[in-house]
Parts: C-alpha cells; sequence; structure tokens
C-alpha cells in the first residue's frame, strides 16, 4: 500500500476517488432489491461516450464483462444514500452501470452514467430505473418493512 | 411514493458508513492528502461534453388545473429518468428538467417560456392550457425551439401552424385537436336521448372554438341547441351563466371547463335547484381534480364526457403505467401518458439529431414518431432500447404510451376517442373498462370512436 503511494506521488498523479450516487427511483425499488452491483468501464472520449444503451444491452444479455473496476455483487445495503466510492478510478471518461436484482436473480434495476474522473470532479449521479421485468418479479410479494434503515438493520423487504 | 420521497434516497445520509470499493480506505485517505497538495488528474473533455440538456416544462402545478399539474409533472420526469439511466439523449448527456408554474394563467406563458430559454433550455414541453400554450408558442417559435404541449388541444393550435411556413413550425403536441371531440359531444348528445342541448363553455382559446364547434356538430345532426353561454375561468361564482342555462331549459347540458370552474358551476347547479339533466363533459373535467372540486361525487354520478382515450388498452400504456406505479405510487392523471411521450419523443428526437440545435431537433421529431422504421416499432416504457437502434443509426418508429404520436406536418397526432361517464364509489352501474380514482369511483368508458369513424 505504502509503495504505491509512493510510486503515484513521484508519478505526479494522485489515486482519483470518485463517490457515485446511486439514485433508486422509490423507496418500494429498494426494499424489493437484495443485491447490487457498480461496475466501470473505461470509454473511448472520442467514439464510446454514447455507449451505455449497449453496455446495457449486454449486460442484460451476456453479463458484466471485463469491467474497469467491478463492486461484485454486494448486499443491496451497501448502495443506499450516498454510500458507494470507487477509490481510485483511473483519469478519463467512464460509464458507471449499476444494477439491482432480487433472491432469484431477476434483474430489476439498472442504470448508466458517464462521467470522467479527475481532481474535484463531482459525485456520479447514476439514476436507476425499473426493467421490463420488474412489475413481474414484485408482482404478489408484499414489503415486510417501510424504510431503509428497517430493511438494513432488521434484513426485511 | 411522492417525489420529494424519492428525492430523499439519493440525499447523503451520514449516518451510514460509506461503501469503498477498490481499496483500502486507507488509500484513499492518501489520495485525499496527494489532492489536498494540488496534485491529481485534470479534465480532460470540454466542459460541455458531459453537460445536462435542459428541457424545459411548463406545467400548472397551481389554478384551475393545478389539481392534475403535479401528475403531469411526474410523468413528464418519469420519461427523463428513464432516458438518463440509459446515458442520455447525446452521448453521456443526460436530461435536466427545469420545471415550472404557470399557475393556469396564460398571461404568464411568454415570460416563462422566455425565461426557461434565458436558463438555456433547448425545448420546452407545455403548456397545459391551450391558452398558456399559445403564449409560450409565440416565443418558442420566434426562438426557434421545439415545443410539445401534453394537453393543448384547441383547433387555434392547428391555424397557428398553418397561416406559417413549413420551416417556421416549431409546436407539437401529443393529445389531438378538439375538432374531432366537438363531434363525439354531439354524437354523445345524440344517443343519451337529449333533445335540447345547451352549451356552457370557457371563454377562452380551448373553450370558445370547442363550444362553437359543438353547436355546429350537433346542428349538423338536426339538434337542437338551446343555448349557448361563455364563461371566463377562475370565477368565484357562476350564478349568472347557469341562471342562463336553467332559463333556457335544456334537458342536456354540454360543459366545457376546466376542474375548478366547472366544480364550482356544478355546485351552483345543486344550490340554484337545478333540475335533473343528462351532462356530457369533455376532456377538461376528465379528471380527478374535477370529482374533488365539486366535493360530493353524488352529484356528478353519471356525468358523461368526452375525450381522447389517453390511457389506452395497449402494451405502451401498461408499460408506462407500471413504471409510473412503481416509481410514484398511485394511478396517473388523465393526459400523463402524453406528457411521458412528450419527453421521451424529445429525447429520441435529440439522440437522433445528434444535436440540440431546434430545427433540427424539430426534423427529428418527425423522423422518430413516425414510419418508416428500419425494425418496426419502438415502445413507450422501453426507451434504453430506442436509444441503442437510434445509436445504431437505424430508423425508428415510437409508438407511444398515449397512441402511436405520428406527427402530421401541423405537429398534430390521431387517437380514439371516447365517450366516458363517472361513476361514484359503490356504484353498481355495469362497467367493463375504465380507470379507477385513488379515492373510489371511476371514469368508466361508455363507447370509443376511431379518428375514421367520427370525421365529420
Amino acid at each position: 500500500m505504502r509503495a504505491s503511494a509512493l510510486a503515484l506521488l513521484l508519478l505526479g498523479c494522485a489515486p482519483t476517488p470518485v463517490d457515485v450516487q446511486v439514485g433508486f427511483p422509490s423507496l418500494e425499488t429498494f426494499l424489493y432489491s437484495d443485491f447490487g452491483r457498480l461496475a466501470v468501464y473505461e470509454l473511448d472520449p472520442e467514439e464510446g461516450l454514447g455507449d451505455c444503451p449497449a453496455l446495457l444491452s449486454r449486460i442484460g444479455a451476456s453479463g458484466f464483462g471485463e469491467a474497469t473496476l467491478d463492486s461484485g455483487w454486494q448486499p443491496i445495503c451497501a448502495f443506499r444514500s450516498g454510500g458507494v466510492q470507487f477509490a481510485h478510478v483511473p483519469p478519463g471518461p467512464h460509464a458507471y452501470v449499476a444494477v439491482a436484482r432480487d433472491e432469484a436473480n431477476t434483474l430489476l434495476l439498472t442504470g448508466c452514467r458517464v462521467a470522467e474522473a479527475y481532481a474535484g470532479a463531482p459525485p456520479v449521479d447514476l439514476e436507476l430505473f425499473p426493467t421490463r421485468d420488474y412489475r413481474e418479479a414484485v408482482q404478489g410479494r408484499s414489503l415486510t418493512c417501510s424504510s431503509e434503515e428497517e430493511k438494513c438493520q432488521r434484513g426485511c423487504r | 411514493m411522492s417525489s420529494l420521497a424519492v428525492n430523499s434516497l439519493v440525499e447523503p445520509h451520514l449516518a451510514y458508513p460509506r461503501a469503498v470499493f477498490g481499496a483500502h480506505a486507507r488509500c484513499v485517505l492518501i489520495g485525499f492528502g496527494l489532492l489536498a497538495f494540488g496534485c491529481g488528474p485534470q479534465p480532460t473533455l470540454p466542459d460541455e461534453a458531459l453537460a445536462p440538456i435542459k428541457i424545459g416544462v411548463i406545467t400548472s402545478l397551481t389554478g384551475t388545473l393545478g389539481t392534475d399539474g403535479p401528475g403531469w409533472a411526474d410523468a413528464a420526469r418519469l420519461a427523463a429518468r428513464e432516458i438518463n439511466a440509459a446515458g442520455g439523449p447525446l452521448p453521456g448527456r443526460p436530461i435536466e428538467l427545469v420545471v415550472v408554474d404557470d399557475e393556469t394563467n396564460p398571461a404568464l406563458g411568454q415570460t416563462l417560456a422566455q425565461d426557461l430559454i434565458d436558463r438555456g433550455v433547448v425545448a420546452i414541453v407545455g403548456a397545459a392550457a391551450s391558452s398558456s400554450t399559445l403564449e409560450v408558442a409565440q416565443v418558442t417559435g420566434a426562438a426557434q425551439l421545439p415545443q410539445i404541449s401534453c394537453c393543448a388541444t384547441s383547433d387555434l393550435l392547428t391555424s397557428l401552424q398553418e397561416n406559417v411556413e413549413p420551416h417556421e413550425r416549431f409546436f407539437f403536441r401529443t393529445a389531438p385537436p378538439d375538432s374531432l371531440q366537438s363531434v363525439v359531444v354531439a354524437i354523445a348528445a345524440d344517443e343519451l336521448g337529449c333533445e335540447r342541448l345547451a352549451i356552457l363553455h370557457l371563454d377562452d382559446d380551448y373553450g370558445e372554438p370547442f363550444g362553437v364547434g359543438i353547436e355546429n356538430a350537433y346542428r349538423e345532426r338536426g339538434g337542437t341547441v338551446a343555448a349557448r353561454i361563455p364563461f371566463p375561468d377562475e370565477q368565484p361564482s357562476y350564478t349568472a351563466e347557469v341562471t342562463d342555462i336553467l332559463d333556457a331549459a335544456p334537458d342536456c347540458v354540454a360543459l366545457v371547463a376546466f376542474p375548478g370552474s366547472g366544480g364550482t358551476i356544478l355546485r351552483e347547479w345543486e344550490r340554484l335547484g337545478g333540475p335533473d339533466v343528462t351532462w356530457i363533459g369533455t376532456d377538461g373535467v376528465r379528471a380527478p381534480g374535477f370529482i374533488d372540486e365539486v366535493g360530493n361525487p353524488a352529484l356528478v354520478d353519471g356525468f358523461y364526457g368526452a375525450s381522447p382515450v389517453t390511457d389506452p388498452a395497449t402494451p405502451e400504456y401498461n408499460a408506462f403505467h407500471a413504471h409510473y406505479q412503481t416509481v410514484f405510487g398511485g394511478t396517473p392523471v388523465p393526459f400523463s401518458s402524453n406528457q411521458y411521450d412528450a419527453v421521451a419523443l424529445l429525447g429520441l428526437a435529440i439522440a437522433e439529431a445528434g444535436t440540440t440545435d431546434g430545427p433540427a431537433v424539430r426534423d427529428a421529431l418527425h423522423n422518430v414518431s413516425s414510419p418508416p422504421a428500419d425494425r418496426g416499432f419502438v415502445r413507450a416504457g422501453r426507451l434504453a432500447e430506442a436509444l441503442a437502434e437510434v445509436r445504431g443509426g437505424r430508423n425508428i418508429d415510437y409508438q407511444g404510451a398515449s397512441g402511436n404520436v405520428d406527427f402530421d406536418a401541423f405537429g398534430n397526432v390521431v387517437s380514439p376517442y371516447e365517450i366516458w361517464r363517472y361513476d361514484q364509489p359503490g356504484s353498481e352501474t355495469p362497467c367493463v373498462s375504465g380507470m379507477a380514482l385513488n379515492g373510489g369511483g371511476r371514469f368508466c368508458r361508455y363507447r370509443t370512436f376511431t379518428a375514421e369513424e367520427i370525421q365529420p
């Protein structure tokens, strides 16, 4: 750890931490979600800034592929209210892709936002939207908790 | 769930520890330390490369349409959120909605539109009322900015377009004009057995041509018009107008009003001892707010009306409805689907144009809304797929939540119409389909027509 920090210092390039604000569409969508995953993809600054729709399509069909950074599947509570940070994102433009799923592995929410990592960059606001499968996946299920705090403390849904 | 509560989910919440991915938290501290010494990567893209695209939304959050305006604002937010979750209309550039309240006051229309343009919007969605929309159109036309209204149905907006050259037309709407709705009112009067129809209509850009249109359509069908009485909006009392109607002794009354004025008129009718007549309203009162304004659902049980169908039984509307419920809770108010389509179409048109330039987006609105398409339709509720198609260089034909939204040369759309009937909570009147209201009761679909069936 010390060596890498020293190397960065010598190269004149500090790690670039990036905060990601994952915005859930509603409390209901947060409560029905069990796991989340956030991946970062490096983009070609000339041609790649419009890659979000294709990335979302690819993730829905065949998974995350080779991401520059990947949180892996985490309990959804790791993504609540401003709770996500990548400690070091390489400089330049990236696509930030977030998805949420339930225990049955149904993708419930997806979102993508392009942002550039640089010193002092603002947080990345990443809005999620329900997938086509959301309504069917939650139909007939009932919520047993009524707030994000309750869900994350008691493990209810 | 209210939009305020939705927003609260994305606000920083210091009570919880931040999840850090990709490194030990100590590394982050080292990084911050280095940054404090001014060391760190600098931006490589120009400022505007990832800047939000501002779209103005002029809606009626207060005033006589204020009961429905918040729902229309939410419908706009839904479409913007769906597009933004797919990366935005232009590469890396999301939509930022700038929502303003016109108070259902046309006098504010031009000022609000100019203020939005000064704030950098590239298009305007709105207004809701026809009178306000006409005022806004004066500004957007001059500035060559695309404008789409969800709800303005006045025929005067078609006239506005007819009076300018095609390259000067920047107005669109996702609700059809009233020229055919007035015919539906006349058909309803016929079918409901009316013998003397009185017409009570707003004295504005929406109500005046609509009232005249109903009179003409009903006379053409051989009906007797007992009286046609205009009234100004937002008056505390309509005693004089209601008395005039009572004096004409109609057995049916066509009411062209907004929820506020319509509610006041129905209460006054009751107060003045008005007899039992058949009421026939329009799209202006097919709104939960109208029932709220009347105050007593029993007073309007069996109230009929004409309207464009804004909640068609299509996969596109169902997808919109499901997403709306998921995000905001509750049932979308009438014309919410039209508002969603307005923002969705603007997003897709900007994507197709590859720019926010007004004339280019205007031209693209025609392209993305209508055939031909390379791979069939793209649909409301699947805007990420639609954006992928556009990015792939393919022609699209958007099928909206409110209908096919194929714009003609004047920015108009064609849609089916319905005769509806309000049934109070607990009503046992048979109803095959309709819009259930959050507080009970429903707008029952009594009969539907295609546009072709009612062409004069």
